[in-house]
């Protein structure tokens, strides 16, 4: 299943990781610039906003774009990753289990990242695993039940479940770009390599026809396991990044927006690509923030008008259409 | 904990389910009959009950007894929108669900729920209308006191009548659906649309009735709720009523209005006890999801379901 080292070198240098390089220089560019002190921090804040959308995107996509099960309580993971952020932080103050091992934020921040990493990687491979079972709608259904559940415990920690801590304001943005960035190569690394190893063109087989997939001899539980695993385990990266950027998570963290936010960024761009949750990420920021800014309280009538059209009249997504018309394309557009 | 709290506890708990029941209900109809899993029932159903506060305080001054009837005629104007926009282009014509219609129809339903949501949103944000408002100084009187004991529980009035009208909203419709002959078509569509095509009744003109009556009905229930609760209305009680509905429609077993009613009673009474255990509203919630879940995987027919 997996793919071979010289292999997987090899396969980096496709046409269809093309998009991704491209946008990872212009990240670290900038980044580059702003380490440097040349530039204020207005671009890096935007580009963090963009890699976030576009991680949680790709996070969604291993399971909902490559596999067609829609889980409309991704945000579970999300929320599960700055919780554990959140946890770690205040634990390392005084009275914590770990004051005084270390104040060492970044450390700190690791640490979070993983202990969200695992907790998710457990509730996908236990709760998920068992969910992964339905089909359709019921897998839909159960996901958003999984994510009230874990929404609904977290309401019972702190005040209302609103848990503040204190990253380190050293450089703080600095920093947070550089995590942001990591963040971001690794998500596309691991989805890219997801979508052009054989595991991906199983996960496809999954999406066009599970039943035949099985006959031809796909093991599609452990291969639908392993796609919501990752997936999981990448949500709860960025939920973590987005907690310490905000230094707190609260109910909020694990509300079904986000999850929409993934579903919606996913269906603009187009399903079974790689370059749909990209595109269509970038494409749903500007948007969103387009519309936050001139028509701030129409900002969700506006997504469900484009939710709808886009589901009645271009149901391939952008992607799928810009390939259709123009084949060139269709081999940097995977 | 002693038995008179329990008492009290499972008396307001049935009900509250009594009136999830009849949220819940359209929903039912909807999923069972079109395999339409309608995201926007929720926001729906807030709709609703923003409606009838607004036919009271904003517009007419229309007696909130009167609104969960007139929120229902309204309801079948908004589900024609409904069907229009959401459903006709993505179910209309196609004679199965497959996977893929089955994922769009729940992608533009989602849509017009948060369409939804971001008008009611905007008419708040302007002051067009107040939330956490409701029906706040109105009090259904019987001899000059607002509530009555029973069982040594003070129960409002205004409560009793939202359950009297939630059950009388289950049994005409239940009615309905069994003598009828709409009633039986649509049930019909539900097992074999094709069938039904050759009896002469055109599938699309009933997925269009189904969509206006289960639209109607979560309108309705979004009224009596907001009877029930009095006030407290904002578009997020959507978190709270469209998860519960999924909970309960599928105890209650797909496409069974009756089943959906008893669904929520048993969701009503174990959140009450669960309540009277722990004083937690979050862990009654949370234990319906995990029956959700429990249920999907164990039985997703459900109690009633075929």
């Amino acid at each position: 299943m997996a793919l071979g080292l010289k292999e997987a070198t090899r396969k980096l240098l496709d046409p269809g990781s093309y998009l991704g390089w491209a946008l990872i220089a212009i990240f670290t560019l900038v980044g580059v610039y702003f380490w440097a002190g040349k530039i204020s921090s207005n671009y890096p804040s935007l580009l963090m906003d963009i890699m976030m959308f576009v991680g949680i995107a790709l996070s969604l996509a291993v399971i909902m774009s490559f596999a067609g099960y829609v889980s409309f309580g991704h945000a579970v993971f999300f929320g599960l990753g700055g919780f554990s952020v959140t946890i770690v932080f205040r634990s390392a103050t005084k009275g914590g289990i770990l004051a005084g091992v270390t104040s060492n934020s970044v450390v700190l921040l690791v640490l979070g990242l993983l202990l969200g990493i695992a907790l998710s990687i457990l509730l996908a491979a236990t709760v998920g695993a068992a969910v992964l079972r339905l089909r359709g709608a019921f897998f839909a259904i159960a996901t958003i039940g999984m994510d009230y559940v874990i929404l609904y415990l977290e309401t019972l920690v702190g005040e209302g479940g609103e848990l503040e801590f204190n990253p380190g304001y050293t450089n703080f943005l600095e920093k947070t770009y550089a995590f942001f960035l990591i963040g971001f190569i690794l998500t596309f690394l691991i989805v890219y390599l997801v979508r052009v190893s054989k595991f991906g063109y199983g996960l496809a087989a999954i999406r066009e026809d599970e039943d035949a997939a099985e006959i031809l001899g796909v093991d599609t539980t452990r291969y639908k396991i392993y796609a919501f695993i990752i997936a999981a385990a990448l949500a709860a990266l960025w939920g973590g990044l987005f907690s310490w950027r905000t230094s707190s998570v609260g109910p909020e963290n694990f509300s079904l927006k986000y999850s929409v936010d993934m579903i919606v960024m996913n269906v603009i761009g187009g399903l079974g690509t790689l370059a749909g949750p990209i595109i269509g990420g970038i494409i749903y920021y500007i948007v969103k923030r387009l519309t936050l800014i001139y028509v701030p309280q129409l900002a969700y009538v506006v997504m469900g008008v484009i939710v709808i059209l886009v589901v009645s009249f271009f149901p391939e997504g952008i992607v799928g259409i810009v390939n259709r018309k123009v084949k060139k394309l269709s081999e940097y557009l995977i | 904990m002693d038995a008179a709290s329990l008492v009290t506890n499972i008396l307001n708990g049935l009900i509250t389910g009594a009136i999830l029941g009849a949220v819940a209900s359209g929903l039912t109809l909807i999923w069972g009959v079109m395999k339409v899993v309608n995201l926007a029932h929720g926001h729906l159903a807030v709709l609703g009950a923003f409606l009838a506060v607004i036919l009271y305080k904003y517009t007419i001054g229309l007696n909130p007894l009167l609104a969960p009837f007139a929120v229902f005629i309204i309801g079948v104007v908004i589900g024609a929108i409904f069907y229009y926009t959401s459903l006709h282009i993505i179910v209309g014509k196609a004679e199965t669900m497959t996977l893929k219609v089955e994922m769009n129809s729940l992608l533009s339903t989602f849509g017009f729920g948060i369409a939804i949501y971001g008008l009611l949103s905007y008419a708040i944000g302007r002051g067009w209308i107040a939330q956490y408002e409701g029906f706040t100084g109105w009090a259904l009187k019987v001899g000059g006191k607002t509530y009555t004991t029973i069982l040594g529980t003070n129960i409002i009035y205004a409560k009793l009548y939202a359950v009297a009208i939630a059950v009388l909203l289950i049994v005409a419709v239940e009615m309905f659906l069994r003598k009828t002959i709409w009633g039986l078509t649509i049930r019909a569509v539900a097992q074999d649309s094709r069938a039904v095509a050759l009896t002469g009744y055109n599938p699309v003109t009933v997925k269009l009735v189904t969509t206006l009556l289960s639209t109607a009905m979560a309108l309705m229930g979004g009224a009596l709720y907001a009877i029930f609760v009095g006030s407290g209305i904002n578009p997020d009680l959507e978190h709270v009523l469209a998860p519960l509905s999924f909970v309960i429609v599928v105890l209650g077993g797909l496409g069974s209005v009756l089943g959906t009613f008893i669904g929520g009673l048993i969701i009503g009474v174990t959140n009450g006890i669960v309540y009277a255990l722990t004083g937690e509203t979050a862990i009654g919630l949370a234990t319906s999801f995990v029956i959700l879940i429990l249920l999907l995987l164990w039985k997703p027919t459900g109690l009633f379901g075929r």
